[in-house]
């Protein structure tokens, strides 16, 4: 059966476009990535059979994000503006570009659904049960997938500082 | 956990909004936004920023750029890209038909097909440049063909062969849109590329998760060529990367262009 993407957009779009602009801080990209969250449900129909589609968008709305970002470090070549930006306040540049390399290492041995379940806890402030029911685990499955997490990231963070 | 104090996360809110949310947490984010200072002015301003996206983006306008997003990346059926299944059902009888006699003319008369071969042989081998993208894998490395398959993460080598052609640029354009240049290594470096036997780029280059696929190009030229004309060229059209050989073979310079495409796991 196909998808109707208006009616689909018509409900959920201005949610997935908040959430794109929240972690993208531009319009012009969080609105590429919110229709990249339709092209994605497009192609994998099958999986929006869930309760509340909401969770499952909104998921889709942060992943999508955070590959943009670390696709755009990755390939980016430095505009000048931002640079001259970056320069004017450099101790807060740096100390981002150490927090963003930190939290690189940190998820990128870990699984996608490990990032999206840090990712709802502690910056979105959900609770832990709050979590376990977007994500679709148990509460300790929650739990003990962040405790692997923090544990991980303390020992990288020795070894980081090291 | 205390909720006295707690500001109703924005996913809640949202799904509050919904009605998306168990009949009871549905009644707890109700009490929840009452004792939030602002928890009722947060729902209010979800609605007029609902009303003023639609706006500003309607159902219709975002309907035709998601379909049209879904059809560049070729994914509707089976990786085929959208232009191609559509011009493919609209003349399958023809191509049938065609099919069948080219099977016959190659039944039929063999001796052309020796010809044929040769004389495409000789084309390539006179001056024409060679473009190769190599898997890499420890000391290993495979050949990759058009359409074959990869998954993120692994290492992709370079290499061309100049032939007859002095200058040429080197980059790939990902699902996403997003362009790499991969020759020449800096934006500010010459184009000259290096005559005789198969040079392979200094670096190899690492497949990230962009989705559908990594299509590289090596456009060249006997004569200099204008690196950043091409270049403003490709931008135009890196979410049609099959149109680039038709776009680049419009600019001056006797440009031409050979592309290798990667489709992603």
């Amino acid at each position: 059966m196909d998808i109707d993407v208006e009616m689909l957009y018509n409900k959920y779009g201005p949610m997935v476009l908040r959430r794109c602009r929240s972690i993208l801080n531009n319009e012009e990209k969080a609105l590429d990535a919110m229709q990249d969250v339709f092209v994605q449900v497009l192609k994998k129909k099958n999986k929006l059979k869930a309760t509340y589609p909401s969770s499952l968008l909104y998921t889709i709305a942060t992943n999508i994000c955070l590959n943009k970002i670390r696709h755009e470090k990755r390939h980016s070549t430095v505009n000048s503006e931002d640079l001259i930006d970056n320069l004017m306040f450099i101790d807060d540049f740096q100390l981002k570009m150490e927090a963003r390399e930190f939290l690189e290492m940190i998820f990128s041995s870990e699984k996608e659904s490990t990032r999206d379940i840090a990712f709802l806890h502690f910056v979105d402030g959900l609770t832990l049960q709050e979590t376990a029911d977007r994500i679709g685990l148990s509460i300790s499955g929650v739990r003990k997938r962040l405790r692997l997490l923090m544990a991980r990231a303390g020992s990288m963070k020795e070894k980081y500082h090291e | 956990m205390s909720n006295n104090k707690r500001r109703v996360p924005d996913l809640l809110l949202e799904q509050y909004l919904l009605n998306e949310l168990p009949e009871e947490e549905s009644r707890r984010i109700e009490e929840l936004l009452k004792q939030e200072k602002n928890g009722m002015k947060r729902l209010e301003k979800l609605k007029e920023s609902n009303k003023e996206i639609l706006e500003k983006h309607p159902a219709s306008v975002m309907n035709r750029s998601i379909r049209s997003k879904v059809e560049e990346a070729g994914s509707v059926k089976e990786g085929m890209p959208g232009f191609l299944y559509r011009t493919f059902t609209r003349y399958r009888y023809l191509y049938t038909a065609i099919g069948f006699v080219v099977i016959l003319f190659l039944v039929f008369i063999p001796q052309r097909i020796e010809h044929f071969v040769r004389d495409h042989e000789t084309i390539r081998i006179k001056g024409g440049a060679e473009f190769y993208i190599y898997l890499k894998e420890g000391d290993q490395k495979k050949r990759l063909k058009n359409n074959d398959t990869v998954r993120a993460g692994v290492l992709i080598q370079v290499a061309y062969k100049a032939g007859d052609a002095r200058y040429g640029i080197i980059f790939s354009i990902d699902g996403r849109g997003i362009i790499t240049l991969h020759f020449p290594g800096r934006q500010q470096d010459p184009c000259n590329l290096t005559p005789g036997r198969k040079m392979a780029l200094k670096e190899a280059y690492e497949l990230d998760d962009a989705p559908d696929y990594e299509h590289f190009f090596f456009i060249y030229s006997v004569k200099k060529i204008n690196k950043k004309r091409i270049m403003e060229k490709v931008k135009e059209v890196t979410k049609k990367p099959y149109r680039i050989k038709e776009e680049i073979k419009k600019l001056p310079g006797e440009l031409k262009v050979i592309g290798l495409k990667l489709v992603k796991e």
